[in-house]
């Protein structure tokens, strides 16, 4: 997860904090609705030229049909799709400038690979010479040139996934759409795919649009991702904005672990909001008003695991027995947001550790600690006594 | 290894099911082939059975292939294939044209409408096959529905002749096959991924090019099934022409069933059904190579 959010922030091309810059596809008030059902409800977005911008969200939740109305496969029932100015309106998909890789890839079965790729092109009435030439470009692009003769049958997943791919950048489109491009792949495949994507952006610039249900591929892809549920865009944001910036619960809790503490607002001294709450058992402060909360609001106060300590009770961490445990600025910290609590379950992940740890009031908070010595001895364990802690510029408010 | 099942495939059992439809096959098939072709190469006999013995008294062999040399140059043997190849053809083209809209308009309706639609399309077969042939009778007599109504809204003065026609086999025919037409080219498009035809969309097909490029070849297993089944027995078929058909409808079919019944001439019969089964195991032939080609 680290690493995905250096990516995301190392962004330094940010067209969207531009007010200058004209996007390169508009949502304008889309909404789509079939029969009864309102799959979109009204969504404005936004997409810069060479942006690699992630529709995330479950099943369900619009980002395939949002998708299939910029492709040309659905009308919208209102609202307008502009893609480099123009109005997609009426325009069937084989006249639009895009090209999409579907999620089941849609390889023609009756064609070898060569002839699946260069089917587009021969659409297009491209002179023979040079789709020969475009496609034995895309398959060496794609590392394929091997494979060309082949159907798709004969292909491996991976393969078949490249084969896709090929096929929809040959035509070179201004917008390459891509449903659950990674989907059916197995994770290393996965992780190589993700990287060669990045790639292939780097090398052509193409705006890609990306539907995933997959958080971390979204995390690790996009320049920017918006968060759909129930039709809706819930945010907008680079990967390190919606992490770390979740603007509602939905949000939070759909991208990575977070726990979430329920409380009342008692006082609000400018950034730093303090809340009742039960479930930690004392208040919790936050430095976080970006909502601007008052006392008596209700509000869930949102940690990441990884910005939580977890300690031995009563034994500060240097006097642990076995080993040296590295010691977090928290401890030291007079403001942090402590509790007591009982590990209930720990997961050893290799790279970090997950603690569930209960707290008196039966609250769940999760925990994870970077194992960062070799060999080092778990210092908490199965049901130890514990005392978990945050500080309050590592937690934020999140309305309920 | 004592624990190890035994894998299903291989040994006794294996062979065991698969002599099952062999056997059949063997029984009711082969047998009843050797016997017609064994008849075949006998002449015909007034006497019990009606055809002459394939060895003589001394042994020695008396078969030939006389009926065969008089089915393949006698004008009239001819006529009769070329006129069964030519109705058999053309209904299996009427079947098409008809059931591909039909089976593409069931399997891209609503998954709910589905069976509804399926279920009309075989509908018909809940009534008696003969029955059904009948009833065109009564539509399109001189005097049928047809002409009757055509007349009373004064369209034409004079009843269109429709009955004992070339037409009226051909109606027959196209009307009673549509059903095995239409089930296997359903069985190939409700299975098709509509996602390639998207995918032929997006880059670049008009909808009609899609449907060239993409539906037709990816449905022709169908086509090819539903052909076979309606081009087969349209060949060999028999009640149609003789309860629709005229007196100059010449088919095989009905030209075996005189030879049989009328002129008792066993070994005759026997030679055009072998003719017969050898036109259409070309076809048969032809699918099979199709069905190889797709599975490479």
């Amino acid at each position: 997860m680290a690493a995905a959010l250096e990516a995301g922030s190392d962004f330094t091309d940010r067209p969207w904090e531009d007010p200058s810059a004209k996007p390169f596809i508009e949502f304008q008030g889309v909404a789509k609705s079939f029969d009864d059902v309102q799959a979109v409800k009204g969504v404005d977005l936004a997409v810069y030229k060479g942006e690699l911008f992630s529709l995330l969200g479950g099943s369900g939740c619009g980002k395939t049909t949002l998708l299939r109305m910029l492709a040309g496969f659905e009308e919208p029932t209102e609202g307008r799709i502009l893609v480099d100015g123009e109005d997609m309106a009426g325009i069937p998909p084989y006249r639009r400038p895009c090209n999409m890789m579907f999620q089941s890839y849609a390889l023609f079965p009756h064609l070898t690979v060569e002839q699946n790729i260069a089917f587009g092109l021969k659409q297009d009435g491209v002179p023979k010479a040079e789709i020969a030439d475009r496609v034995g470009q895309v398959l060496s692009l794609v590392e394929l040139e091997a494979q060309r003769k082949r159907k798709p049958h004969q292909l491996s997943g991976g393969q078949r996934q490249r084969v896709a791919l090929a096929r929809a950048i040959v035509k070179r489109p201004k917008v390459l759409l891509l449903d659950e491009p990674l989907g059916a792949l197995d994770k290393r495949l996965r992780e190589q795919a993700q990287f060669e994507l990045m790639k292939l952006q780097d090398e052509t610039g193409v705006t890609m649009v990306v539907v995933t249900h997959d958080q971390e591929e979204a995390m690790v892809l996009s320049t920017r991702i918006a968060v759909m549920h129930e039709g809706l865009i819930q945010q907008i944001g680079t990967p390190s904005d919606i992490y770390e910036f979740p603007a509602n619960r939905f949000v939070a809790d759909f991208l990575g672990n977070i726990t979430l503490i329920e409380g009342t607002v008692t006082a609000v001294d400018g950034d730093v909001v303090t809340l009742e709450t039960p479930e930690w058992g004392r208040p919790v402060q936050v430095s976080d008003n970006r909502a601007g909360h008052r006392p008596g609001d209700r509000a869930f106060v949102a940690v990441r695991p990884e910005k939580i300590t977890i300690s031995q009770k009563g034994v500060t961490p240097n006097s642990i027995e076995v080993g040296p445990v590295e010691v977090g600025p928290v401890e030291a910290d007079a403001s942090a947001n402590r509790a007591a609590g009982v590990v209930e379950d720990l997961a050893y992940l290799g790279d970090v550790t997950l603690y569930r740890v209960r707290l008196e009031s039966g609250l769940i908070v999760e925990v994870t600690r970077t194992n960062t010595i070799r060999g080092a001895r778990r210092s908490v364990d199965w049901d130890s006594a514990v005392e978990v802690a945050f500080r309050p510029d590592n937690a934020l408010l999140v309305a309920g | 290894m004592a624990g190890r099942r035994r894998p299903l495939t291989g040994g006794a059992g294996k062979g065991a099911v698969t002599a099952i439809p062999y056997a059949w096959l063997l029984l009711f098939f082969l047998a009843p082939f050797a016997i017609v072709f064994r008849i075949s190469l006998s002449e015909p006999l007034i006497a019990q059975p009606p055809y002459s013995p394939l060895f003589g008294a001394d042994g020695s062999y008396q078969g030939s292939f006389f009926n065969y040399d008089l089915v393949l140059t006698d004008e009239i043997y001819r006529l009769a294939f070329l006129g069964s190849l030519e109705v058999a053809a053309s209904s299996t083209l009427f079947c098409l044209l008809i059931g591909f809209p039909m089976a593409y308009g069931i399997a891209r309706a609503d998954a709910k409408w589905r069976l509804v639609l399926l279920l009309l399309v075989v509908l018909p077969f809940w009534t008696s096959f003969l029955l059904r042939v009948y009833a065109w009778i009564g539509l399109l007599n001189d005097t049928g529905l047809i002409n009757t109504v055509l007349q009373d809204i004064g369209l034409i003065a004079d009843p269109i002749r429709m009955m004992q026609t070339q037409f009226s086999v051909q109606v027959g025919i196209v009307y009673t096959y549509l059903p095995f037409m239409i089930l296997p080219l359903y069985a190939t498009l409700e299975r098709l991924d509509w996602s390639l035809v998207e995918a032929a969309q997006d880059l670049g097909c008009s909808a009609t090019k899609a449907f060239w490029k993409i539906t037709v070849p990816l449905s022709l297993p169908g086509i090819v099934a539903g052909s076979m089944l309606v081009f087969i027995p349209a060949m060999g078929e028999f009640v149609i022409p003789a309860l629709l058909g005229g007196p100059d409808t010449l088919m095989a079919g009905r030209i075996l069933w005189d030879e049989f019944f009328s002129n008792r001439d066993w070994t005759l019969a026997s030679t055009i059904a072998i003719v017969l089964l050898a036109l259409l195991v070309v076809p048969i032939v032809i699918f099979q190579a199709a069905q190889q080609r797709e599975n490479r």
